[in-house]
């Protein structure tokens, strides 16, 4: 059971971290039927309580289609879980973090090392992301780089429910005939998604006066 | 413009003041950013520094606020406003914006409501602020891509002007208008009592130069035409050229003067002679010219002389003139039509430039009458003459110039004729400071003309000048001499070669007062001694001397002279004159009257009478809102007479308050 809840987590930041490229209207899949598979030895170290996949293993949803791989894991039920070089599949595309960790406890996860989440509109790349699993909140920061929106940044937050995004300078953006700057002390920028008629995303509508809902969770989260 | 709209823009000013000074976005010529600003770029408009953005992707529109700067054209044009508004933002940005101030090249911009694309700034309510012109406008358009404006119902105030125009168009050096009105007043120029109105007029930023074409001057109701180009500066108006001067005439005492020039060649002049009963008393001379005729009158209470003439040119410096002149009056009248025929430029010695060379010729032909009391003579005549003049190259020692010429007349009916051979050597020189002036004109005339010099006689000449001059660049003083000596035989002087028509010396010296000093120090010396060495009437001897003292911040200025008689028959001092001047203005007045009077006290000091009146002259300044009018005249005790007028417009610093 703890080692649903923990692919849960997992899954569903990397689902979120993968919303930065404009996936943001699709509904996540609630996991379940999650299962391991190692592919070599488990070792239960019981002076820590964790469980060490030193070959590396899958971990897969069938439900949602999501599968995670890394050649090195280890994890504690229901506390933490840390994966090196892990990548990950699903429909929002490909995430790759060298460095991985989920805190169960807080339900936190960490990926850094150079995050790259891959998309059927481009990449993003970022130092480090930071998922709190308890507001549904991501944050992707340090030399954030986005290929749709075009956008390097400093921090980006994003809104795993809405697909709001939240630039904090200093960032550039550039939305076709646009390009909007600001350094270090200029306004954070809020990206609200545009949608077709269609529900195809049609871009970005950019803000410096942010949603009151959005204000209060990020600032319920921390300035990140 | 109503006065709403004047007031809504006054507001509108204060507060892009008020914002700029206060908001985070730097104020200055260009968009800097400031902690808590962030700058965006709109392709084909510019660069937007601001505080706070919202995009509309749905309307194609983005929201700046929190005070706004966009940079048009590079850094050029500069747009500042608490908020603006992008619409068409993909297709053809439009910038929209209340209480704008906009800022290109000289011009400082403001207005209620703006409009901005990348090729044009459209401002409604706007005001202007340059180097020395204010003005509102209701409607601005500044072209980005020249940075020239072009307003609609503008009023404008310049230092000394106020104007108001239908159109006008500014670049950063002049502004040029259409349906103008314009006064010196520093009131509504509409409302000015004398005020010009003009369908164009130019106005030079640096200069204050303006030009207003087709123009009416109104003087409350009356309206006078003006010449189809009127130039107007602060310079032309400080130097009026007064129409109605006063001068001294050795002949004919006092001249009241009227000159009038029109821009069609026309010129008329007037003159009344003043406490002398010689004819003529009044005179008036009117001259016109069109195309190759010309067309003179003169009219004095003595008669009437009219001149009507025409030239034309046959090739270069080849002129055939056709002229008649008919002259009545009491004394004698003169009927002359006579067709002459030239070669060769006509001009004095002097105006023979060195190195040069000129040559004359003239023949004239000419039916001609002359009465003198009952005796009239009336004959066909002719004449010619042959000049040539030659000039050395400009040397250490000068110019030495030379003309020669020679003359005969001749006439059909009566007996006489003239011939005559002319010789006239100059030298000019400068040496320093010194230039000097040698002449002699001779001419030797055998026989004599039935008529006299009104018509064609020619009188010998035998003179002799000689000047010298000495004016330091720059200094403080200066010496003038002359000498003149007629060499001519006359029997009534007192030896064959006392000939002297002239010999004298002038001197200046002038301490101006320095600035901020008190006292400006002349003093004058003229020493004439024709009459002590020719004594023959008409010759004086006299020595001259003057202290004048001025107080400039006062105008105040006293004087004394005393004149010396060097005749060898009456020696002894002449006069003694004391001169002062004094500005009289009544408290709260607009009207300051200087009075200038110089008194001959000598005759009340020797005992021989009262002291008597050697000058005089009268200042009147008045200031009003137009300007202040200076008109003086001044007769001084040595014989001079001057006359001026001048009007000086009030340098103000131009505000936009007053425009409101």
């Amino acid at each position: 059971m703890r080692r649903r809840i923990l692919l849960i987590v997992l899954l569903g930041a990397v689902a979120a971290l993968s919303m930065l490229a404009p996936l943001a209207a699709q509904e996540a899949s609630p996991f379940a039927e999650l299962s391991v598979t190692a592919h070599g030895s488990q070792r239960l170290d019981l002076a820590t309580g964790y469980t060490e996949l030193p070959d590396g293993g899958t971990v897969v949803d069938r439900g949602s289609g999501v599968q995670l791989e890394a050649p090195w894991l280890r994890y504690r039920e229901g506390e933490r879980l840390e994966a090196r070089d892990a990548l990950a599949h699903g429909p929002f595309g490909h995430v790759s973090a060298p460095h991985l960790t989920l805190d169960l406890a807080a339900q936190q996860l960490h990926a850094e090392g150079g995050v790259v989440i891959g998309t059927e509109q481009g990449a993003v790349e970022a130092d480090a992301v930071r998922f709190e699993a308890g507001v549904g909140w991501l944050l992707a920061y340090g030399g954030v780089r986005s290929e749709v929106p075009v956008l390097q940044a400093e921090a980006v937050w994003y809104e795993a429910d809405g697909g709001r995004l939240l630039v904090l300078p200093p960032y550039r953006y550039e939305d076709g005939p646009l390009t909007l700057r600001a350094d270090a002390d200029g306004a954070p920028l809020q990206l609200t998604p545009a949608f077709e008629a269609d529900g195809s995303l049609a871009g970005y509508d950019a803000s410096t006066d942010l949603d009151d809902d959005l204000e209060a969770r990020l600032q319920g989260v921390g300035g990140g | 413009m109503t006065s709403a709209w004047r007031s809504r823009s006054l507001a509108f000013a204060l507060v892009a003041v008020v914002w700029g000074v206060a908001s985070g976005v730097a104020w200055a010529d260009t968009c800097a950013v400031v902690p808590g600003a962030s700058e965006f770029t709109i392709e084909d408009v510019g660069r937007v520094v601001f505080e706070e953005l919202r995009t509309d992707r749905a309307a194609d529109a983005v929201q700046f606020g929190g005070g706004v700067c966009l940079e048009v054209a590079g850094e050029r044009i500069t747009i500042r406003a608490e908020r603006l508004d992008v619409r068409a933002l993909s297709t053809a940005p439009r910038v929209t914006g209340t209480a704008a101030e906009v800022r290109s090249g000289p011009w400082l911009l403001g207005a209620e409501v703006l409009e901005a694309t990348g090729q044009r700034v459209r401002l409604e309510r706007a005001t202007l602020v340059g180097e020395g012109l204010v003005g509102l406008a209701e409607r601005l358009e500044l072209v980005v891509t020249d940075g020239v404006l072009h307003a609609r119902r503008v009023s404008v105030a310049t230092p000394s002007l106020r104007l108001e125009l239908q159109a006008a168009r500014f670049d950063g050096t002049s502004l040029e208008g259409e349906d103008v009105v314009l006064s010196t007043c520093d009131c509504p120029p509409a409302e000015a009592g004398v005020r010009l109105q003009g369908r164009v007029v130019r106005y030079a930023l640096v200069t204050g130069v303006v030009e207003v074409e087709h123009g009416t001057l109104l003087l409350e109701t009356v309206r006078l035409p003006l010449p189809p180009l009127l130039v107007l500066s602060e310079a032309l108006l400080a130097d009026l050229r007064p129409p109605l001067t006063l001068s001294r005439d050795e002949r004919r005492g006092w001249l009241l003067e009227l000159v009038e020039r029109s821009a069609e060649g026309g010129r008329l002049r007037a003159d009344l002679a003043v406490g002398d009963t010689r004819p003529p008393r009044a005179r008036a001379y009117l001259s016109a010219r069109d195309g190759p005729a010309d067309v003179a009158l003169v009219l004095t209470s003595g008669g009437a002389d009219v001149r009507v003439g025409a030239s034309f040119e046959l090739a270069r410096d080849v002129e055939l003139r056709l002229w008649q002149r008919l002259a009545g009056g009491l004394a004698e009248r003169v009927q002359d039509a006579a067709v002459t025929l030239s070669l060769g430029p006509d001009r004095a010695l002097a105006a023979v430039p060195a190195g040069g060379f000129g040559a004359r010729a003239e023949a004239t032909a000419a039916l001609s009458a002359q009465q003198f009391g009952n005796r009239t003579v009336a004959t066909p005549r002719v004449g010619a003459l042959a000049r040539v003049d030659v000039a050395s190259p400009d040397g250490r020692l000068g110019v030495l110039r030379l003309r020669a010429e020679a003359g005969a007349t001749g006439y059909a009916v009566v007996p006489g004729g003239q011939q005559w051979l002319g010789l006239t050597p100059r030298w000019d020189a400068r040496f320093g400071p010194a230039r000097v002036t040698l002449s002699h004109a001779y001419r030797a005339v055998w026989g004599t003309s039935p008529f006299d010099d009104e018509v064609d006689a020619i009188a010998a000449r035998h003179l002799s000048t000689l000047q010298l001059a000495l004016r330091p660049d720059g200094g403080a003083w200066r010496a003038e001499a002359e000498v003149r000596y007629d060499w001519r035989p006359d029997a009534t002087r007192p030896a064959p070669h006392r000939g002297v028509e002239r010999l004298r010396v002038d001197g200046r010296w002038r301490l101006d007062a320095p600035t901020g000093g008190a006292v400006a120090t002349t003093v004058t010396a003229t020493v004439e001694l024709a009459g002590w060495l020719d004594p023959r009437a008409r010759r004086d001897a006299f020595a001259r001397f003057g202290v004048d003292l001025a107080w400039p911040a006062s105008r105040v200025e006293v004087g004394i002279g005393a004149t010396l008689s060097l005749l060898p028959d009456a020696p002894g001092l002449r006069s003694l004159t004391l001169a002062g001047s004094a500005p009289l203005r009544p408290d709260g007045s607009s009207l300051e009257l200087r009075p200038y009077l110089a008194l001959d006290v000598w005759p009340a000091l020797s005992g021989a009478g009262w002291p008597t009146v050697r000058g005089h002259g009268l200042g009147l300044l008045w200031e009003s809102r137009y300007g202040t009018l200076d008109l003086a005249y001044r007769s001084e005790p040595d014989g001079s007479v001057t006359s001026s007028l001048a009007f000086r417009v009030e340098v103000r610093e131009p505000r936009l308050e007053d425009l409101r």
